[in-house]
């Protein structure tokens, strides 16, 4: 009876960036530019009809994947491999039908969607990534309310985890789910999220919290980020040309 | 000098895997000791020079075309049971993903151009270093090892087709997979091989090994050192937007014909053996895509190759690591 790490692991590898890396240099590339070209560059993908703009991004990323520190590739292939064999799976009865073409169109998607999105997880800090949405105009609340979900998701994953062993502990044997006293457990969690809600709020209020939620670091932007907006017309343009021709 | 499918009797097929087999795991057990866990992932750089060097196709007298392969290089660099992995790697990867030599002859593929070659290779480059003298000498001696190796390669190759019509033929006489004889594959190996392929794989080892020693020359001795420096990234990506070039060279290689292709040479007639043999469907069939332009797919296959091979690398580097830490 163990609660799933690997939801913890993945929320944890979200904001261990911002810890570690919090004197490190900040993007040279304004995440918000970066963050509206993984979206756009997925949502292409997903309309192309065939599979010449699909490949070509494909190709794009595995070259940057090719360049990152090795802990990062081995954590976006974990990603891309787990993904990539799920969506086979699934398609897999397709060919009792004699459609290959369909297992590998969807793989070849999930596979690209999932490379773009590792990719830009691995890259970009929690913190540009929420900065990023307050420059897409993201309403500040909804920021606030996702940023405080990821690191209460951990910290209360870790109380929870703790009672859950104090129960085993305190157990004979093998403790299933249905057996333990899950529902004091989840209620005994949410009574603590409560108060930690509360806590957190008086903070806030101490600290001179009116409602706003303001960026402090800005990018500045430079000929590199116009640059690199060309770079978002001309993945457009390439759709438009790998559409029409084939 | 791949292979492909159905030109070698599954027995040789089995034969050729079953003697690549043990060089391989003894290959890996000496890289795992020898090798510092930190360069491994230099090996998918190699890999991937390696895989980009045979895209470049060279063309030859007689309407065929043929490639480097630059094993010699990495066996220089990195030592010849690195360069053993380094190639199968690419091997591997070309079989699967570009239906470039064949799934059942990959046993005899990789005991040609990921054994022979850099072992061959390597001996002679070893052998001539004792014996040579001046500041040279690493050049020259890299020069004539990599010669001898690819034409040890080609000659083992020649052999592996020649001796299918001896040993494999039907009642009447007639060859059931490959249907030269040795008076003709070893020829028509040897002779591109000695002459123009043995030279691309001189010039393009030397002037690798140059540049390497001027700007990498921290890839020539064992040091701890990991990063690529970003010389060879920008060498890799000029090879990578180059490889069209090898699209100027018309025709196909000897002994990689499709089936239609051996069938016009033979005059209607395919070997019995060859008709329901394996066709393996690759992801990018020869580097090409339909819909897609030649010098595109060329690129994208190119870029795909070579990403795959570090990526592979540093994975199999990362995986090391984390055993060596739990150790």
């Amino acid at each position: 009876m163990k609660l799933d790490a690997a939801l913890m692991r993945l929320i944890a590898h979200m904001t261990q960036r911002d810890r570690m890396d919090a004197n490190a240099k900040s993007a040279v590339i304004d995440p918000a530019f970066r963050i509206l070209t993984a979206f756009l560059c997925v949502l292409l993908c997903a309309c192309s009809k065939n599979a010449v703009f699909t490949l070509i991004i494909i190709t794009v990323q595995l070259v940057r994947l090719a360049l990152l520190k090795p802990a990062q590739i081995r954590a976006v292939c974990h990603m891309v491999g787990t993904a990539a064999l799920i969506a086979l799976f699934i398609t897999l009865p397709s060919l009792f039908y004699g459609s290959t073409a369909a297992i590998t169109t969807i793989v070849m998607k999930v596979t690209e969607a999932i490379l773009i999105i590792g990719i830009l997880n691995e890259t970009l800090a929690w913190k540009e990534i929420t900065g990023a949405f307050a420059r897409l105009h993201v309403p500040g609340i909804v920021i606030m309310t996702m940023d405080m979900a990821i690191h209460f998701l951990v910290i209360l994953g870790r109380y929870c985890d703790r009672m859950l062993e104090a129960v085993q502990l305190r157990s004979m044997g093998e403790v299933s789910w249905k057996d333990s006293q899950i529902g004091g457990i989840l209620g005994t969690t949410f009574l603590k999220s409560d108060q930690m809600a509360q806590g957190v709020s008086d903070a806030l209020v101490c600290r001179g919290y009116t409602g706003a939620y303001p960026i402090y670091e800005q990018h500045q932007r430079t000929v590199l980020d116009y640059l690199y907006l060309l770079v978002l017309a001309g993945m457009i343009l390439l759709f438009i040309y790998t559409e029409n021709i084939l | 000098m791949h292979i492909p499918d159905n030109y070698l009797s599954p027995e040789t097929c089995t034969v050729m895997a079953a003697a690549a087999l043990p060089v391989l795991a003894i290959s890996i057990y000496k890289v795992k000791k020898e090798l510092p866990v930190e360069k491994v992932s230099v090996l998918g750089v190699g890999a991937a020079f390696s895989f980009l060097v045979m895209m470049f196709n060279i063309p030859l007298p007689g309407g065929t075309t043929g490639h480097a392969v630059g094993g010699t290089l990495i066996a220089m660099l990195l030592g010849p049971y690195a360069a053993c992995i380094s190639i199968t790697v690419t091997l591997i990867l070309q079989a699967f993903l570009f239906g470039d030599g064949g799934i059942l002859s990959l046993g005899a593929n990789i005991f040609n151009i990921a054994i022979v070659l850099p072992f061959t290779g390597y001996f002679v480059y070893q052998l001539c270093c004792k014996f040579l003298r001046g500041e040279k000498r690493e050049w020259i001696a890299g020069g004539i090892g990599s010669y001898i190796g690819i034409n040890a390669a080609a000659f083992c190759a020649g052999v592996e087709f020649g001796i299918q019509p001896l040993l494999f033929h039907d009642a009447a006489g007639n060859a059931l997979y490959c249907p030269y004889p040795l008076s003709v594959s070893i020829p028509a190996m040897m002779l591109g091989h000695l002459t123009i392929l043995g030279i691309a794989e001189v010039v393009f080892t030397i002037a690798m090994y140059a540049f390497i020693q001027s700007s990498a020359p921290q890839m020539l001795i064992r040091t701890e050192k990991t990063k690529s420096p970003i010389a060879l990234r920008l060498l890799l990506a000029a090879l990578i937007c180059a490889v069209p070039i090898g699209l100027l060279a018309e025709g196909t290689a000897w002994g990689e014909w499709s089936k239609e292709e051996l069938q016009s040479f033979q005059h209607g007639i395919l070997p019995a053996g060859m008709q329901q043999g394996m066709t393996w469907q690759a992801f990018l069939p020869e580097y090409s895509m339909s819909g897609m332009p030649a010098w595109l797919s060329y690129i994208l296959s190119a870029a795909i190759g070579a990403s795959l091979c570090v990526i592979v690398f540093i994975l199999l580097s990362s995986h090391g690591k984390k055993a060596h830490h739990e150790a």
